[in-house]
């Protein structure tokens, strides 16, 4: 489940130990775009210390590494290592500015030769790639199928300024760069998540943002402010009918099964592979959230 | 003299203030802030001076309620900064934070 | 429970045990004899409390200045003087009587407020000069760190408001002169905190004394030359008044703390104590409730509010120190009635003026456990805060983790003891400072009136109330952490503390409500 995945400045030791605290799905140790040029190098080994040395609940643990087009980023894949050996939650890196599917051959092959030398299974570290130009969106199916690619995320910002516009209140602009990668990662097999929503302090924009993401179908939203949490959460928790209609068909799909029946029907509809999937993960976003520690 | 500096003044951080002493002079240690922490903190300081093996220096911890983890952290970038080379280390089992 | 004239050293006196395990000297140099805590109304009245002083009714009260006024009163070397704390960290008559007794050369005093604040640090040279011999009454700040270092001849005594205010009505602590500042006063005495430059709203922690001292001084900034009325104070108790250009600094007095946290963990925290009370039994149609003016129940307040409004609940009464959120839910309709004993706001100030639904209540109405029924013990709901607080739910608010008095108690026994619920919200450490721990360095509180903790990490139900335990278990968005794993936690988390050095000699008392010993603070270093 990655309804919430936030965003935790790599160097700001409060944020980092006590983000985990707000209960979002994932977090996102960040040593990208939040931490200063002079501090990349305190901000990794920080991030390194912390990830090694603290619980961080169910949350699924991430670190957004530098770009590949910088001369950090090999050192942050060693951070990462270093922190995963000891903490075996740690297996996704946040690769922004995903830019073709050779980048990701260059870091497929940078993350086995890590993998080899820390003694990991092949394969451990998954990537979610940011796509932060038009270029990369156009590429967006190629880099979905690319080797441990498990998410695509639309930049926000960056990608605004290639599509030579600014962002705007009702995003207008990222409309169809949304649907395009949306298509482009289920038909891959992937996760789709949306971009944070940058005004942390207008919740109802937020309400209403992550309503329409959920409708075209993304799995969830980046987050940069703790307060953002709960609003996504609830529009992300199905309503109690959706959540009875799901039983039923869950109920009638194993009544079926037991009676050796085909398809069967629950309200006048019948019950087919599509609507059971959609009854599970309807009832999976229900169950996550309750059955948190 | 060589000076370098590592950390911040926010809450639940520190400033670590290594410099260069004379060949032979040891370790000065100065802790600002800190309260009750005074001997946690001080094993912490000379237990990394020791790992990244360095003697003659003046280290200075300005505390704002760090934890122990981000103590080393700051202490590791300090060095590193100082022309050590860094040494990760690992004090919790995996298997401990594989049950989380 | 009356004061020792003899010098306050080391007591080899043997010890008793107060219930929550505290040892408690049977006599302490200062104090005199203790009756140790046996439990939260195990202490009864029993008889009659102190009456009035009679005086001869006359017309010429207003007098030129502070010190006409204290020799008008008879105030003496030894004797004790009392204040309230509603100007807050804003006050000037507390130090300007005090410079006042010094240039008359009375000394020996025993200073008996509601409360100081770090305005009053000039104490700390009255002390020092012999001045002031004893407090009653909270300290903080240098003052609290002289104490603790042990500069004072005899303890300090600590008392809650309903505790203090049952002192002096039982007799226990007798006032000689209590110096009230008005905002607003008439040349009879009628004194109103409503009006003025240096308005503070409720006088309500002035009441008692008023009352019940041997003489009433009242010290103003706005003199009207008309009758004041309503008055919080009437003509009936004053004594003396005297005009002053000023009694104190606005800006000290309107409370800055009266702000919702914009710190996502306390938020969190709140937010978290706020679905704990909307989960209780407490939370229907005439739910009253007291939260304070701290950052966590501030915002509890607030997300009270959104959950009364989504339930339909409206509420009777809000309680105690009253701020602009409690005014919001009066005029919305969410509460019926607030009965203010300190007005820590603005629009508090402005409600208390002109709504009769918002009512001024004495520390007496506010919180007495002897009398026929304190406000307290209607309440369903508390939520408070703590320096410390133990494995046994047992609180501290009057020691700072470096062990030096830091706070007063305030209205923390009374409301928790009174309370059908009582919440303490606060974060798991401050900083690297831990406020869970083993065993509370100073027990303000005793774990057996403390429902729940509230941390960042959840809710901590205290095991005596199994039937809660039950109905907060699978509530959405509410997570439950036993003691003990939160006790691991809290130490996994700041490590090590050095331990605090101390002697044994005690520096200051802390009673119960019914004047029961509850523990003792003692000297910190070698």
């Amino acid at each position: 489940m990655r309804r919430t995945m936030m965003y935790l400045p790599g160097n700001n030791p409060n944020m980092l130990q006590r983000g985990y605290l707000f209960r979002p799905d994932g977090l996102i140790f960040d040593l990208e775009d939040s931490v200063p040029m002079n501090q990349k190098d305190a901000a990794r080994i920080l991030v390194r210390e912390i990830v090694s040395h603290q619980n961080f609940g169910h949350c699924e643990l991430t670190v957004r590494i530098n770009g590949m087009d910088t001369e950090f980023w090999r050192d942050d894949l060693e951070a990462v290592a270093a922190a995963a050996a000891v903490n075996l939650r740690v297996d996704g890196i946040r690769l922004p500015k995903a830019e073709s599917p050779a980048m990701l051959s260059l870091l497929d092959e940078a993350l086995s030769e890590t993998e080899a030398k820390y003694g990991f299974e092949q394969g451990r570290f998954r990537v979610f790639c940011l796509l932060e130009s038009a270029a990369a969106v156009w590429r967006a199916y190629d880099i979905a199928t690319s080797p441990r690619v498990t998410g695509l995320t639309p930049g926000g910002e960056d990608l605004a300024a290639d599509l030579r516009t600014s962002r705007s209140p009702d995003e207008v602009e990222l409309d169809w760069i949304r649907r395009m990668i949306l298509v482009a990662g289920r038909a891959a097999g992937v996760d789709v998540l949306d971009a944070a929503y940058p005004l942390v302090h207008d919740l109802e924009g937020l309400r209403k943002q992550t309503a329409y993401i959920r409708q075209l179908g993304f799995d969830g939203k980046s987050v940069l402010h703790p307060g953002q949490i709960s609003v996504i959460h609830e529009v992300y928790t199905p309503s109690e009918s959706e959540i009875h209609k799901s039983l039923r068909v869950i109920q009638a799909e194993e009544e079926a099964v037991r009676r050796g029946q085909g398809a069967v029907a629950v309200d006048g509809r019948m019950v087919d592979a599509a609507v059971i999937k959609r009854a599970r993960y309807l009832l999976n976003l229900a169950a996550g959230d309750e059955a948190r520690p | 003299m060589k000076k370098v500096m590592a950390g911040t003044p926010e809450s639940m951080d520190c400033v670590i203030v290594v410099e260069e002493r004379p060949r032979g002079s040891g370790v000065s240690l100065t802790i600002s802030g800190g309260e009750r922490f005074r001997a946690a903190i001080t094993d912490t300081v000379m237990g990394m001076l020791e790992r990244f093996g360095l003697t003659d220096v003046d280290v200075h911890v300005q505390d704002n309620g760090a934890r122990d983890v981000v103590l080393s952290a700051r202490l590791e970038a300090a060095f590193v900064r100082y022309g050590k080379d860094p040494v990760p280390c690992a004090r919790l089992c995996p298997e401990r934070l594989q049950e989380a | 429970m009356s004061a020792n004239d003899s010098p306050c050293s080391v007591s080899p006196a043997s010890c008793s045990t107060s219930s929550p395990g505290r040892k408690i000297p049977l006599h302490i140099d200062g104090y005199g004899a203790t009756v140790p805590y046996r439990g939260v109304a195990t202490r009864k009245p029993e008889g009659y409390g102190r009456g009035r002083r009679l005086r001869q009714s006359g017309r010429g009260k207003l007098l030129a200045g502070i010190e006409d006024a204290l020799s008008a009163s008879g105030l003496r070397s030894g004797m004790t003087i009392s204040f309230h704390h509603h100007l807050r960290n804003g006050d000037h008559v507390v130090n300007a009587v005090l410079d006042a007794c010094a240039r008359m050369g009375i000394e020996g005093l025993t200073l008996f407020p509601t409360a100081l604040f770090e305005v009053h640090e000039p104490l700390v040279e009255h002390i020092r000069r012999g001045v002031v011999r004893r407090i009653m009454g909270s300290i903080n700040g240098a003052l609290g760190r002289m104490i603790s270092a042990g500069e004072m001849e005899v303890p300090v005594v600590l008392r809650s408001h309903g505790g203090r205010s049952r002192a002096i009505i039982s007799g226990e602590a007798p006032i000689d002169v209590a110096f009230i500042a008005a905002p607003t006063a008439d040349r009879y005495g009628n004194l109103s905190g409503c009006f003025g430059r240096s308005a503070c709203g409720s006088l309500g922690y002035a009441h008692t004394d008023a009352l019940f001292a041997d003489c009433v001084v009242a010290l103003t900034d706005n003199l009207r030359p008309h009758l004041v009325a309503p008055a919080s104070i009437p003509q009936i108790y004053t004594d003396f008044v005297v005009e002053l250009p000023d009694i104190g600094d606005p800006k000290g007095i309107v409370s800055g703390s009266t702000a919702v946290t914009r710190d996502p963990l306390r938020l969190l925290i709140a937010r978290y104590a706020a679905r704990v009370i909307e989960t209780s039994p407490c939370f229907r149609n005439g739910l009253s409730f007291q939260t304070g003016a701290g950052g966590i129940p501030l915002a509890v307040t607030s997300f009270m509010k959104e959950a009364m409004l989504r339930r339909g609940i409206q509420g009777d009464f809000g309680l105690g120190g009253i701020t602009g959120y409690f005014v919001e839910l009066l005029k919305e309709g969410l509460l019926r009635r607030l009965l203010d004993v300190q007005s820590f706001d603005a629009a508090a100030i402005e409600s208390l003026s002109g709504s009769p639904a918002h009512v001024e209540i004495s520390a007496d109405w506010y919180a007495n456990p002897w009398n026929a029924g304190a406000a307290v013990n209607m309440l369903d709901v508390v939520v408070l805060g703590a320096t410390e607080i133990d494995r046994n739910f047992n609180v501290n608010v009057n020691t700072e983790a470096d062990g030096s008095l830091l706070h007063g108690i305030g209205g923390h026994q009374d409301t928790a003891a009174g309370a059908g619920l009582t919440i303490i919200a606060q974060p798991l450490l401050r900083g690297r400072i831990p406020c869970l721990v083993e065993s509370v360095h100073c027990v303000t509180t005793p774990g057996e009136v403390v429902d729940v903790l509230v941390t960042e990490y959840g809710v901590t139900i205290n095991p005596r109330c199994p039937d809660l335990l039950e109905q907060v278990k699978g509530v959405r968005d509410l997570p439950l952490v036993s003691m003990d794993e939160l006790i691991d936690k809290a130490s996994e988390l700041s490590g090590t503390m050095d331990p605090l050095e101390q002697q044994d000699r005690v520096v200051a008392v802390v009673e119960w409500r019914d004047g029961s010993v509850l523990d003792v603070v003692r000297q910190l270093g070698r």
